[in-house]
């Protein structure tokens, strides 16, 4: 009987001798014949050498788990990013809120409070409507959070680790942390308000500049002529909405991971995020101190809405006459 | 006095709000260098 | 002591995941995490290579240098390790990472990551007792404290994944390029340990 599994059996032996007997003849290379092309798996070609990898990382291979984001095998940007955050960024935090704090200081010394010179008036005149000042501290005190909470991660480890030991200031982070991710939400709506409110008294024009050249009376007794907002404060305005627009966008990106860009994208993302933060400190510091302690009166605007005559006239002299004119002005006299 | 009051009681109740209505949103897990439109397959 | 390290040998790799399989399952590691992957690159074209890719424990490890809560640390054996404990969830140790280790579980709350979880070179974690229940459930085998190696090298079919003591493996590497006349190196070897074994 033909037995069907023996003969399968043979061939299959044949068939695995043939084989490398063609390969051989053909391969086995000699001074007169030149050697015949390698094929199949040629282990010298291409190997994946890591030093040409870092060079065009991020390198995606194929993977077969089904998490086929995983196919990338190295990042090398994540070193660019960790070398930043371990210098420069430190470095740039101290400058934007040590050296900020510091001048301040310095010129609070130097200068002294900005006192109403014609001496407090006997009357008040309304300057900001409780919306106003609703919005004001709805964005002030979101962001007040925010840079807290955010200098924390930056600085948190260096300043506050070595005064709470590592339970304490762990625990403190998670806390400083969903601050930071929630309240960025009344922050936006604070900006948004404050650009629709505010703008038509923040567009910037010629007066601005003549404040600037004067640099706003802050180091003489002169008061260059303001109307509502005068050039230092349209710089804020500006400041608050565009800077408050470049941390909301890379902010989001950052709460939503690789939903806009891939790892590079939001090492990116989170260095602008800080960068933009940062100086937004150091100019926040600036208009804290002005408007508490650098100036008597100044206070009042956002604190009850009305401001004391004299002041205003003093600093704000073109909305005065404005809002006279126009008899939109509600003044009384002050208890 | 009465808005700077006002303000912080909106920003408690927004963020309180905020991290309410994330949280419905469900995440993917982080475990990778995620490239923009790239999924994870795993099912749930 | 001993210098832990990993080494994945890519010319003898052959992408069968063993070594992800063993991990995942020694250490109940939570379903869509994966501490250990194999990636191939050039699948399907001459020069196809496949590296096993888990946490390196670097010299250096960038993750310990930007954790806003330092929580990272490194064992007598130079495994770096975490403490889940302190951990934040912030992310920043995937930014720096260059080879993707670190993975954040699920969360029910957008952008909050939860704990960190990646690879122990099983070697658990900072609980106090080797080998306890609450150990384990947080970071998963400790085979080291029972004189064992990681499970994935111990798992590898081809035994292209080698993992133990720096000077050893290397040695192992260095007797098979020799042998096989070919290497494609000690696949990020470089950046994790600053070196590369020379043959």
């Amino acid at each position: 009987m033909f037995d069907l599994r023996a003969a399968l059996r043979a061939a299959a032996l044949l068939a695995m001798l043939a084989f490398p007997a063609a390969g051989f003849a053909q391969g086995a290379p000699n001074a007169d014949r030149p050697a015949a092309p390698v094929t199949g798996f040629n282990p010298d070609k291409a190997e994946v050498h890591e030093g040409e990898v870092l060079a065009k990382a991020p390198l995606v291979g194929h993977i077969i788990i089904p998490d086929t984001r995983a196919a990338s095998l190295i990042q090398p940007n994540g070193r660019v990013w960790r070398d930043y955050r371990r210098g420069p960024l430190l470095w740039l935090t101290a400058a934007c809120v040590l050296g900020m704090v510091g001048l301040l200081t310095l010129f609070y010394l130097l200068r002294g409070r900005i006192m109403i010179e014609g001496g407090r008036a006997a009357s008040l005149i309304k300057r900001f409507t409780s919306f106003e000042r609703f919005m004001h501290w709805l964005t002030a005190f979101s962001w007040c959070l925010l840079a807290l909470s955010g200098l924390n991660v930056v600085a948190g480890r260096v300043v506050l680790l070595p005064l709470l030991g590592n339970d304490a200031f762990s625990t403190l982070s998670v806390w400083l942390k969903y601050t930071h991710n929630f309240v960025a939400f009344p922050f936006m709506a604070g900006v948004v308000l404050m650009f629709l409110v505010w703008l038509r008294h923040n567009i910037p024009n010629a007066r601005d500049l003549a404040w600037f050249a004067k640099a706003g009376g802050l180091l003489g007794h002169e008061h260059p002529p303001a109307g509502k907002f005068n050039g230092g404060q349209k710089a804020v305005f500006w400041i608050v909405v565009l800077g408050g627009a470049g941390l909301s966008v890379t902010g989001l990106a950052l709460l939503f991971p690789f939903s806009v860009t891939d790892i590079t994208g939001m090492e990116l993302m989170q260095v602008i995020h800080g960068g933009i933060a940062l100086l937004m400190i150091a100019a926040m510091l600036g208009h804290i101190y002005i408007g508490s302690v650098g100036m008597e009166g100044a206070i009042d605007a956002m604190k009850t809405g009305e401001v004391d005559l004299n002041w205003a006239r003093e600093h704000h002299a073109l909305w005065v006459d404005e809002v006279m004119a126009e008899g939109t002005a509600s003044v009384h006299p002050a208890e | 006095m009465r808005m700077m009051l006002l303000a912080l009681v909106t920003i408690a109740a927004s963020a309180t709000l905020a991290a309410m209505v994330l949280s419905t949103i469900e995440s993917p897990a982080l475990t990778a260098f995620a490239t923009p439109g790239a999924r994870v397959d795993a099912a749930e | 002591m001993a210098r832990m390290k990993f080494l994945c040998d890519a010319d003898r790799c052959i992408e069968c995941n063993a070594c992800v399989t063993a991990c995942k399952n020694a250490n109940e590691v939570p379903w869509g995490i994966n501490r250990r992957r194999v990636v191939t690159i050039n699948d399907g074209k001459p020069g196809e290579r496949s590296v096993s890719m888990a946490c390196m424990h670097c010299n250096d490890a960038p993750c310990a240098a930007v954790c806003p809560v330092d929580c990272f640390y490194t064992t007598a054996d130079a495994v770096v390790l975490h403490n889940k404990d302190l951990c934040i969830g912030c992310g920043y140790c995937f930014y720096a990472c260059p080879f993707g280790a670190p993975q954040y579980p699920k969360t029910t709350n957008f952008g909050a990551r939860g704990k960190m979880d990646k690879c122990t070179y099983c070697s658990g974690g900072p609980e106090a007792a080797d080998g306890s229940a609450a150990e384990y459930a947080k970071y998963g085998a400790n085979r080291i404290a029972e004189g064992k190696l990681p499970l994935c090298a111990e798992m590898c079919s081809t035994k292209s994944l080698l993992a133990g003591d720096g000077e050893i493996i290397a040695q192992i590497y260095r007797e098979r390029v020799v042998k096989r006349g070919y290497g494609s190196g000690s696949w990020g070897w470089q950046t994790a340990y600053q070196e590369t074994i020379n043959v």
